[in-house]
Formats: C-alpha cells, sequence, structure tokens
C-alpha cells in the first residue's frame, strides 16, 4: 500500500515562510475523519491564540484554527496532541507563551471550533519541559502527561501528570514522579507515556546520571501501572533486579550527547528521541526506541522489545539507524510495528534529510517495509531557531491503518517525496517554486508539516461485520476498536430458526431468534458483511461459534463442515447471507446462547487469536472482538413476555482467564427501559457475589468457575413493543471488555406461550438426558407436538393444566439433582405454577411459566457443567501451561515437558491442529509426568486429583471436570 | 449608511486587536468560501479592495474573495467598508473575524487612522515594556560571558551577563556607570527572538531586575525583543517616556 502525504499548510497560507516545525498529531479513534496536527506555528494575523492544523476529512485538507492560549504573535512553545479514545475531547500539553516552561494542560470538546481550549492546569514554578500527551477513555477520560518537571524533590525530574476523570468541569492532575533513582540533579527532557486500553500505562525516560556540558550518561528506563496509575503507588509495578528500585533499567550508562546549537544537518542534540508503544492486541508487548551515541560522533536509533509487561528486554537491537533523530513507534490492530525516523544522509552540501516509515511483522527477522516519505535538502532553508525539524515527530495507529506527521523542507519536488505528495498550498512542482496566494511572487522555501497515512489494507479489502448499528444512519463503520459499549447488541450476526435471513427492521437490525433445540429442527446462523470501499470481486469466508449466554463463556464451533461464503462482486459494499450456516445444539446445552462470527479473506485474515475456546476480553483483556471488525457477537436474549407479575432470567457469568480474579459487571439500563419494566433486581445466585449500585460483583473468581446471575423483571405493559434490554458491561479497568443484555419484548400471551412452551420441549428433553428421565422425553414430544399447530393462550394453558402433574415431577428431579441445592429457588416456582395452572389465569400463569422454565433451563446448566465442559478444554491447557511456569512448579523437572506440550496444543488448538477429541490423549500422554510432579510435590491431594484424572479420560466432559479439579489443586498450592 | 458609529477612539481600540485592516466590498451575505466556515446569518463573502495594515504575505489578498464572519448585522451585498479583522479560519480559502468596520467613504480618514494606529502599534509594545521596566539605559555594551544555566532543558535560554556602559538613563535609578545585563543567547524557538548583545553593541535597553525573574540579583535582564531599541529610537523612546508621565530618575553621565 502507498502513503498519502499531505503538506498540511493551507492554501490561504500559501505566502508564509514560517519554520514549522517540531510537530505533532491527534487522530480521533472514534472518528479518524478527524485529525489535528501541531507545529512552531503563529497566529499569521499576530493573534493572541497560536493555531492548531484541523482535518475533518482524515487529512486530505487542512485547515489552521488558532485556539491554543499564548503570547500574541508567538507560537506556542512545546506542544503535543491527543484525542482520548470515544469521548471526542482533544487534550494538549504545552508550554504557554508568554513564559519558557510554563506547563499547561488543555481541553477542547470541539477542536473544529473557535472557542480557546480550557486551561486545566496552569504550573510553572522551578518549570516543567517537555509535556507530552497520551489520553484514553475508560468510563472516564484518562490523561496522562510525560513532562519533565523541575519542582520535584531531589532532581528525580521524570513525571506523568495524570488525570483519571479529564472531561470533568475540574479535573484533578496528579503528579506522579516516576523517577526512583539518583540523578545528575535531573532526568533528560522526554519522559513518553503509552497507553493500553486494558490499563496498563508505561512510560520511558532517560535517567541522567550524570552530565558534563556536552553529554549525559543516560539509563533508558520503564515504568509500568497496570491499573491506569490508579493505586497509591502508581507506575511502580517494573523494578528493575540489579537494586530492587521502580523502574526498569532498559540499558545503563548509555552516552547520549547535548548540543544546543544547530549541528546535525541543522538540527541540535538534546537528548529528546526516545518512544514507546505498546501492542493494542496485548498489553504485555511493549517497544521502546531511542537515540544515543555508539562511537565519535554518530547519533544511533535502537529498537527493543519485551514480551512480558517490561520484566525483561530483548539483549540485542532489533533495529538500528545510524545519524538519525527523531524516532516515533506504534502498533496496529494486526500487531504490525511502524517505526518513523528521520535519518541525515551524505555529507557536506549534498546532506539529506530522508524521512522514513519502516513496517514491520516480524520485529525485523526479514525486511521491513521501507516507505521514504521524503528526501529532501538538509541545508535548506537557513535555521531561523532550533529545534530545525523538531525535537519529535510522531506516529499513531488507528485500526490497521498508521498516521503520523512530520517537518521537512517544502520545497514543491516530487524528487523530495518517492511516495508522492499533495500540496494545498501554492505550489508549481513544473518550477519546482512555491507562489503566495495570487501567484503573483515567489515563495521562499522553509520548513513545513507533513501528515502521512498509510493504510495496512486497502479500504476495498477491509471487511467487516457491524458490531452495533443504532439506526439507519448510525451504525459501526468498521473502526478498530469499536467505539460503541453494547457491541453485542445490536450486530450483525444473528440467528433464525428457519433457513432465511429474516429482514431487518427499520433501524437496520436484523431480527434475530433464540436457537432451538434440534428436535425442533435446525438453527440457522447469518451475518451481514460491509467493506470499506468497493473493489476488486472477493470471496469472504465466515466461521459461526456459538457460547452459554451470559459473558465469559468460551466459544466452540457452530456447526460442522465447510465454512459459508460470501461473494462480493466489485460494485458490492455489502452482502447479507440469503441462505445460512446449519447448526444444532446438543441436547444438553441451553438454547441460550452467544452467537459470533469470524469473516476471513486472503488479504484480510482474523485477527489471532480466533475465538474459538476463548472468550473476547480475556486472556489478558485482548478486546479481541472491539480490535476486530472481522469479528463480531450477538450476547442477546430476546424474552417475549406479558401478563401480570414478573418474570426471572438467567446468565453465566464465566471466569475465562487463567488466573484467579474478581469479576465486576455494570448494568446499563436504558431510561425507557427502566420505565416499562419498572422492576429490573439482579441477584447473584448462591451468595457468590453482590449487586450494589447497579453493579454485580463476583469476587475471586477461579479459572473456569461459573456464577450465575438472576434478573427479575416486572412485566411491561402492552403487547407488542421492541425488546427492552437490560444490558450488562463485563469491565476490566472501567473498560467493557464484553457484556450481555437480557431483553424482554412485549408480545402477546399466546406468542409468550409458544416461546415458552418451545423452551418446555427444550428443558424436558435436556432433563431426559442429563438426569436419564425417560418420562421427559415423552413430555417434551407432547409439548412439540403442540407447538406444531396455531397456538391460542387459552389452548396453551389448558395444555399446561393437563401436563402439570408430569412437569412438576420432572422439575422436581431438577431440583433433588442440583449439586448446590436449589440456589434457583425452583421449588417457589413450580408452586406457583401449580396454583396458576389450576386458577387457568393465562395473563397470571404466563410469567410463572416462563420464569419456572428459565429456572429449570439454568439448573440443567449448572448440573451440566458441573460434570466439565468441553468449552473450556483450551482455557485448561493454556491454564496448566501457565501453572507449570510458576516458580514452585518450573523447578520441578517433568515441569518443562509439560508446559511444552501444554504450550503446543494451545498454538494448535485455534488452527485446527489438535481438538477437543484429542484431549484425553494429550492427557493420558502426561500422566506419568503429573505423577512426577504429584511425587515430588508431596502432595496427597494432587496425588489423588492425577488419580481421579487419569480415571476420568472416557469423555472431553469428564476429562476436563477432572483437569480443573487437578488444576485447582496446584493453583492452591503455588499461591 | 447602515453599520455601527464608530470614533477615533473605536479605531485605535480596534487597532489593538487587529491583525488586519481592509477595504472590501460584501459581495454575499450569509455565504461562506471556506469549508470549516459554516455559513451563517453574519458571516459574508467580501472581496478585498485594499490591505491597509497587516503582515506584508497578506498583500496578495488584494483582489480575493475571503469569508468574514460579522460582529454585528452585516452591511448590504455591494457596501464598502473598512474592515479591522483577526483570524479565524486559514484553509483553502482565508476566514476572518471582523472586530470593527468603517463606511469606505471615510476611507481617506480611516485608512490614515488605521495606518497610523498600525505604525503606533510597535511603539505600543515598546511602551508597554518601558512601563514594566526597572530601568531604561542608553548604552553599549564593552564585554558579554556565558552564566551559568540553572537546569538542563533544549529550551535553556543559555544566559549570558554583558557589561554595559551606560550613557543615559532614561528610567529608573541607577549609580552605577555600568550595568550587568542577563540576556539569552539561545536560538530555541522560545528565545531566538530575545535581544541577542554584541560587543561594541549601541543601543537603548529596556531592563527588568534580574531578580524579577529567577536571576542573579544585581544585574538586569534584557528577554522580550523590543527589549533591545537601536540607538536611533532613543529619540522617540524620551519623548514617549515624557508624554506618559514615566517619572525619568536620575542619571549621571
Amino acid at each position: 500500500m502507498g502513503a498519502l502525504v499531505v503538506n498540511m499548510i493551507p492554501f490561504a497560507q500559501s505566502g508564509e515562510t514560517n519554520q514549522d516545525s517540531e510537530p505533532n498529531l491527534a487522530v480521533n479513534p472514534a472518528n479518524p475523519d478527524q485529525i489535528a496536527g501541531s507545529a512552531f506555528t503563529p497566529d499569521p494575523l499576530g493573534g493572541p491564540n497560536a493555531p492548531i492544523f484541523v482535518s475533518s476529512d482524515g487529512g486530505n485538507t487542512w485547515a489552521l484554527n488558532s485556539i491554543v492560549p499564548s503570547n500574541a504573535g508567538s507560537a506556542t512553545g512545546d506542544i503535543t496532541l491527543r484525542f482520548a479514545t470515544t469521548s471526542g475531547i482533544l487534550y494538549a500539553g504545552i508550554l504557554r507563551r508568554p513564559g519558557s516552561l510554563r506547563l499547561n494542560i488543555l481541553r477542547t470538546t470541539n477542536f473544529l471550533g473557535a472557542s480557546t481550549m480550557t486551561v486545566l492546569v496552569d504550573r510553572t514554578g522551578n518549570g516543567v519541559d517537555q509535556p507530552y500527551v497520551q489520553a484514553a477513555t475508560a468510563g472516564t477520560d484518562r490523561v496522562y502527561v510525560g513532562d519533565n518537571d523541575f519542582n520535584a524533590a531531589s532532581g528525580r525530574t521524570a513525571t506523568i501528570d495524570q488525570s483519571l476523570d479529564g472531561a470533568i468541569a475540574a479535573p484533578i492532575f496528579n503528579s506522579i514522579r516516576i523517577e526512583s533513582r539518583v540523578t545528575s540533579g535531573q532526568d533528560g527532557p522526554p519522559i513518553r507515556p503509552a497507553v493500553h486500553p486494558d490499563g496498563t500505562v508505561y512510560a520511558v525516560f532517560y535517567g541522567w546520571r550524570a552530565f558534563t556540558g556536552s553529554q549525559a550518561t543516560a539509563d533508558v528506563v520503564i515504568v509500568r501501572d497496570d491499573n491506569w496509575g490508579s493505586g497509591a503507588t502508581p507506575f511502580s509495578a517494573l523494578t528493575d533486579p540489579s537494586d530492587g528500585l521502580a523502574g526498569r533499567l532498559v540499558v545503563t550508562g548509555r552516552t547520549v550527547p547535548w548540543a544546543n546549537f544547530s549541528t546535525f544537518g541543522q538540527e541540535r542534540f538534546v537528548g529528546s528521541n526516545i518512544t514507546i508503544a505498546v501492542d493494542p492486541r496485548n498489553s504485555s508487548v511493549v517497544y521502546v526506541a531511542w537515540a544515543d551515541r555508539v562511537g565519535a560522533t554518530d547519533y544511533t536509533l535502537h529498537v527493543r522489545r519485551s514480551g512480558d509487561r517490561g520484566a525483561t528486554w530483548s539483549a540485542a537491537d532489533i533495529r538500528t539507524i545510524t545519524n538519525a533523530t527523531n524516532p516515533a513507534l506504534a502498533i496496529n490492530s494486526r500487531g504490525v510495528v511502524g517505526f518513523l525516523y528521520q535519518q541525515l544522509t551524505g555529507s557536506g552540501a549534498s546532506q539529506r534529510w530522508q524521512t522514513h516509515l519502516e513496517r514491520t511483522s516480524d520485529d525485523w527477522a526479514t525486511a521491513a517495509t521501507d516507505l521514504i516519505l521524503a528526501d529532501v535538502p538538509a541545508n535548506a532553508p537557513a535555521v531561523t531557531f532550533i529545534p530545525y525539524i523538531g525535537d519529535y515527530v510522531h506516529l499513531m495507529a488507528v485500526g490497521k491503518d498508521f498516521y503520523g506527521i512530520f517537518s521537512a523542507n517544502n520545497t514543491p519536488n516530487n524528487a523530495n517525496f518517492p511516495n508522492g505528495v499533495t500540496f494545498q498550498r501554492n505550489a508549481d512542482f513544473a518550477t519546482q517554486t512555491l507562489r503566495n496566494v495570487a501567484g503573483t511572487a515567489t515563495v521562499a522555501v522553509s520548513i513545513d508539516p507533513f501528515f502521512f497515512r498509510v493504510r495496512q489494507i486497502a479500504l476495498d479489502q477491509d471487511f467487516y461485520v457491524r458490531d452495533w448499528t443504532d439506526s439507519a444512519s448510525s451504525a459501526d463503520p468498521g473502526l478498530e476498536p469499536s467505539t460503541h459499549p453494547h457491541f453485542y447488541v445490536n450486530s450483525d450476526v444473528w440467528n433464525r430458526r428457519s433457513n432465511a435471513p429474516g429482514g431487518f427492521n427499520a433501524n437496520d437490525q436484523p431480527q434475530s431468534e433464540d436457537p432451538q433445540m434440534s428436535s425442533l429442527g435446525d438453527n440457522f446462523a447469518f451475518a451481514r458483511v460491509h467493506r470499506k470501499a468497493s473493489g476488486p470481486a472477493q470471496t469472504v469466508n465466515l466461521h459461526f461459534l456459538y457460547s452459554e449466554f451470559g459473558t465469559g463463556s468460551n466459544y466452540i464451533d457452530a456447526g460442522t463442515g465447510a465454512d459459508p461464503t460470501l461473494s462480493f462482486a466489485a460494485v458490492d459494499t455489502v452482502k447479507t447471507m440469503t441462505a445460512g450456516r446449519a447448526w444444532t445444539l446438543p441436547v444438553t446445552t441451553s438454547t441460550h446462547t452467544c452467537l459470533a462470527v469470524e469473516i476471513s479473506t486472503p488479504d484480510d485474515p482474523v485477527v489471532a487469536p480466533s475465538l474459538l475456546g476463548r472468550a473476547p476480553g480475556w486472556p489478558s483483556t485482548d478486546l479481541s472482538v472491539l480490535l476486530d471488525n472481522n469479528k463480531a457477537q450477538r450476547n442477546m436474549g430476546v424474552y417475549p413476555v406479558s401478563g401480570r407479575g414478573f418474570g426471572s432470567f438467567y446468565a453465566v457469568l464465566h471466569n475465562a482467564a487463567t488466573a484467579r480474579r474478581d469479576m465486576r459487571v455494570r448494568m446499563d439500563i436504558p431510561d425507557k427501559v427502566r420505565r416499562a419494566l419498572r422492576t429490573i433486581r439482579p441477584q447473584v445466585l448462591g451468595g457468590k457475589g453482590t449487586v450494589e449500585s447497579g453493579v454485580v460483583l463476583l469476587p475471586d473468581m477461579s479459572p473456569g468457575e461459573n456464577r450465575w446471575v438472576e434478573v427479575r423483571v416486572g412485566m411491561p405493559e402492552g403487547q407488542t413493543g421492541d425488546p427492552l434490554p437490560v444490558s450488562f458491561l463485563e469491565e476490566v479497568g472501567g473498560v467493557a471488555v464484553n457484556g450481555f443484555a437480557i431483553a424482554p419484548q412485549p408480545a402477546p400471551l399466546s406468542r409468550v406461550f409458544l416461546e415458552s412452551l418451545r423452551l418446555q420441549v427444550a428443558v424436558l428433553a435436556r432433563i431426559g438426558v442429563v438426569l436419564g428421565s425417560p418420562e421427559s422425553e415423552a413430555e417434551s414430544k407432547a409439548t412439540a407436538r403442540i407447538l406444531s399447530r396455531r397456538l391460542t393462550a387459552a389452548q396453551a394453558v389448558a395444555f399446561l393444566r393437563s401436563h402439570a402433574g408430569p412437569i412438576s415431577e420432572l422439575a422436581t428431579e431438577v431440583i433433588r439433582a442440583a449439586a448446590d441445592g436449589d440456589i434457583l429457588d425452583v421449588r417457589r416456582s413450580l408452586q406457583e405454577f401449580r396454583t396458576y395452572t389450576s386458577s387457568s389465569n393465562s395473563a397470571l400463569l404466563a410469567p410463572v411459566h416462563v420464569t419456572l422454565m428459565h429456572k429449570l433451563d439454568a439448573a440443567l446448566t449448572m448440573i451440566t457443567k458441573a460434570k466439565g465442559d468441553p468449552a473450556d478444554v483450551l482455557q485448561s491447557v493454556r491454564w496448566q501451561a501457565e501453572l507449570f511456569q510458576a516458580e514452585r512448579l518450573a523447578r520441578l523437572e517433568p515441569s518443562a515437558r509439560i508446559r511444552k506440550a501444554s504450550e503446543k496444543f494451545a498454538r494448535g488448538y485455534p488452527l485446527r491442529e489438535v481438538g477437543n477429541a484429542d484431549y484425553p490423549k494429550f492427557l493420558k500422554a502426561r500422566l506419568n509426568d503429573l505423577r512426577s510432579v504429584a511425587g515430588e510435590l508431596g502432595s496427597p491431594g494432587i496425588v489423588d486429583r492425577v488419580a481421579a484424572l487419569e480415571s476420568s479420560l472416557r469423555t472431553v466432559e469428564t476429562t476436563q471436570a477432572a483437569h480443573r479439579a487437578l488444576l485447582l489443586e496446584l493453583d492452591r498450592l503455588i499461591h | 449608511m447602515p453599520g455601527p458609529k464608530t470614533s477615533g477612539a473605536d479605531v485605535e481600540k480596534w487597532m489593538e486587536e487587529a491583525g488586519l485592516v481592509f477595504r472590501g466590498e460584501v459581495r454575499k451575505v450569509k455565504a461562506s468560501n471556506v469549508k470549516l466556515a459554516q455559513p451563517g446569518d453574519r458571516t459574508c463573502i467580501v472581496r478585498v479592495r485594499e490591505i491597509l495594515h497587516g503582515p506584508q504575505e497578506m498583500a496578495a489578498f488584494a483582489g480575493k474573495d475571503i469569508t468574514l464572519e460579522m460582529k454585528e448585522k452585516p452591511p448590504k451585498p455591494g457596501s464598502e467598508m473598512i474592515f479591522f479583522a483577526q483570524s479565524w479560519i486559514y484553509a483553502e480559502n482565508l476566514a476572518l473575524r471582523e472586530i470593527g468596520r468603517k463606511p469606505a467613504n471615510a476611507a481617506p480618514e480611516a485608512a490614515r487612522r488605521a495606518v497610523a494606529a498600525g505604525a503606533t502599534r510597535g511603539e505600543r509594545a515598546v511602551a508597554e515594556r518601558i512601563e514594566s521596566a526597572d530601568v531604561v539605559v542608553a548604552g553599549r555594551v564593552l564585554e558579554t560571558k556565558a552564566a551559568q544555566p540553572p537546569r538542563i532543558t533544549e529550551h535553556d535560554p543559555m544566559w549570558a551577563e554583558a557589561t554595559v556602559e551606560v550613557e543615559s538613563v532614561e528610567k529608573g535609578e541607577l549609580s552605577a556607570d555600568r550595568v550587568t545585563v542577563m540576556y539569552p543567547t539561545s536560538m530555541d524557538v522560545m528565545w531566538y527572538q530575545a535581544p541577542k548583545l554584541q560587543v561594541g553593541q549601541r543601543g537603548v535597553w529596556i531592563l527588568k531586575k534580574a531578580e524579577s525573574i529567577g536571576l542573579r540579583s544585581g544585574a538586569f535582564a534584557a528577554t522580550d525583543p523590543v527589549d533591545f531599541q537601536p540607538n536611533w529610537q532613543l529619540a522617540g523612546i524620551q519623548s514617549g517616556i515624557r508624554k506618559t508621565g514615566i517619572r525619568k530618575r536620575g542619571k549621571r553621565k
């Protein structure tokens, strides 16, 4: 893919000759058409505000908007800009004028508007240098400004000024001192933060240990916080093994030249060239680059990588560039690393500044894709001030695309821009001259800011499934990450009970039906696929998966055989499947499920890992559905309701992580839903959690553990209406990583009975299989028979009255079989069912029957899952791999073999090289090693668990149950 | 003629804020030729007839249509006015905000006032610095030397000290015939426009006590671009000081 390179000076400024150096860039992740840029650019008419560059068309055109408070006629001092993820608020860190080292932190809710940015922080004291801002939205706007604050005590000047709620009227900013070691009197100027959506925040800086006036001796230091910097001792998660102090030393004792005058292609050396980027797919993966001097006169860039959250680093450079400055790193949603830098080439009068963007998918193991964005003379124009081109540039990724900015000589010469360039200012490429607005005079060459965008995938090859559709005019445009917190409610993947996609409602939303059990017929999975622009004909592969209804349950394949495909003709930008993917639910499985789809083409594959065996949000809150527009899921149960009284519905909350954790699920109920349902009462069953202020908290959940939430709602008025979704957002660090919605839908009584009797068919059949009750099959079939004809509410009531006896007996069997006792209180619902069937009051009976069936369905799921869960096979194996890395187990002789074999299985699972059928064999092959481990540990409990595992290798379910029991025991032992 | 009533005082006030003064003809109301400047009741397209005051590079807008957001109700199309304006949006075209306007039939006077006020705008900046200065001296630089930086930043002013032989004191009190002037030698973006004193240089220095900006006591500092004025400005400065009533204190020599 080529690059879009745009000279940002607007046409109306064609006459300008400023040195617009040291640029910075902010792309609004929620709307990448909105971009802001900055440079040392004064207001053209000498006004009191300095301008920023603004674009509302993705960087194709630019305007100047003077909204930064400054000094009349002056550019602002250092300036960096960043949009928060979804709020649309633009934050800035500047050195304000008048003044020299006067920190201002600013914001605007409308960067295209005329209002001067709001000052949030105004600090001078001993001075603050080089503010570099990053921002994210996680419920609130989190703002991090790395700066060198001379107000810090003991010369430990590296600082993060952070606000955990930057959007409120008067946000609080705290200065976090991140240098823990003795300095030469201060740290180096640049402190660069990097924020991951899971709440991991890194920062890198030069820890100055000595300074001679012409060079600093510096360590490159990385600090990390795992929860937005919100704890009592923020940014202390990483310590160095050499001294135990906070801040991992990537390298030490580096020589960083200091020459604060024009010298290096007219640029200076002020040790300001350091950068950091974290992989949006995995916050454990982080890259840094810095500049130092390795010889006598060079200025050398180094890139290193950590895959373990900064604990250890590549021992050698994975990329080294000599005689270059302004490194900037970014990682896109596909894990491609972008590396922007400006290299001084040639010698004497032939010296040139080359601006490179390298992209690599393998840490430069093979040659990176290198785009030379500019190759311009370094000796012209003459320097007006320093920095000549800037002490920094900026590179960022939004989804798959890279966006960046650099400053360079603006001669309109195509040879200077090997990947093309667009000038807005009046430029004559034929004569290589700049002209004024009127075209009447030549304008001298100067330094201008250049915007660029590089797409990793062409728009016509970027296929996506909408995560959300609010209306015909408001829907997911395929952004990565997706910006809607309810990315599982109205997505473009849905189920039907017949092989036709059904229609789309007035809001352009597909109409999903809950799956049915196989005795009533197949289910059919559908998807609608978009692409961002029309292009060549292409075939899109669609793979469907399903999981237990709720949040965190791992997905398994829906259907067998070859995946369906969708053929896009050249003109097509959207296609809907006309025939669905047939799939059936195992008879032991609830008909309450989540459905997901993964689409792929050769040029636009699914971001690994697949959802197979996993749940969105985990491991390490990878936000896989949000970050990959090739994936979508629907976790909304729509339940027809009517009548008087209350109905209860259930969802499973599963810990899909490989470590114990507290799960936090926040309710989100639109006012309209609250008014319609009147009563919405959630509770965690079995006392295994709390609900306070709309937040469901499940403490200390072990890996693979399930807990159930009941939602009791009032019956809405009326007999028709849209679904009334009560949403539950699983949050980690304030970020919604997964979720589900329970959506009662007002419906006529006849339809309510129809759906609850459908559920009864499934529930009774499951009782037969799960509990081995022969009578239940007959009852299930009897129920299925009455569904084959048009059913009135009165007929349904009559049927239930005549079958109340057998239904009650079967329900009682379920109560008896429940391992944890009757935590669902089926007994009470059964009593109500008996009461209202005898009264023949259909309005009272309907919600009671709905509730009874949902309770029985949930109870059967509990019983089934207690016997082992095939969906958790991969999670168990991954958990095993991690446990055997823990120090207490890792030192045992068989552990390495167990770990390696487990990792191999886990790698092969999403590739379908191994599957659930191989799982018992896989564990059988590990038994000797597991016995050895048990013996070496001397733990009778583990010996017993290994023996139990050995005797359980009959089915996937029994194996998984025994395996999990063993892993729990090991987990207890080592923690 | 519709439009706000104006006075000479208005013009002077507008000139304090205006970056551009021009004579222009209103071509179209409720219109804009800049995409980001949404047309509204007060936006007009105005053809620039003549630039009366503003940066040199703006001269090329003569004859061009620009967008002007009026401060009040716009004049009718065809009206020709003197507009006082400041920045709004620079894009595919120019969009400005009106600060004030005068009918163009008063053009000769308005133009003269505009240019005159523009000329005194620079003087006003000098006057403001003089007003806030501790001393204003005329003299000659005898020697310069580097001063110790208080901290290391790329924005370090790189202070130097110059010894200035004082020839006259135009404001403030000085008993010595030499004064130490601290000034930034840095070419950093924050300081490159500050006066750079050179041995043998003669002129007028507008100085603050160095300790008032965190530097050593006993010295003075020159940091603003207007803090040095060439010697030929001395008479004007003396006149300005007299007019503003700033008391000239004692001086020797």
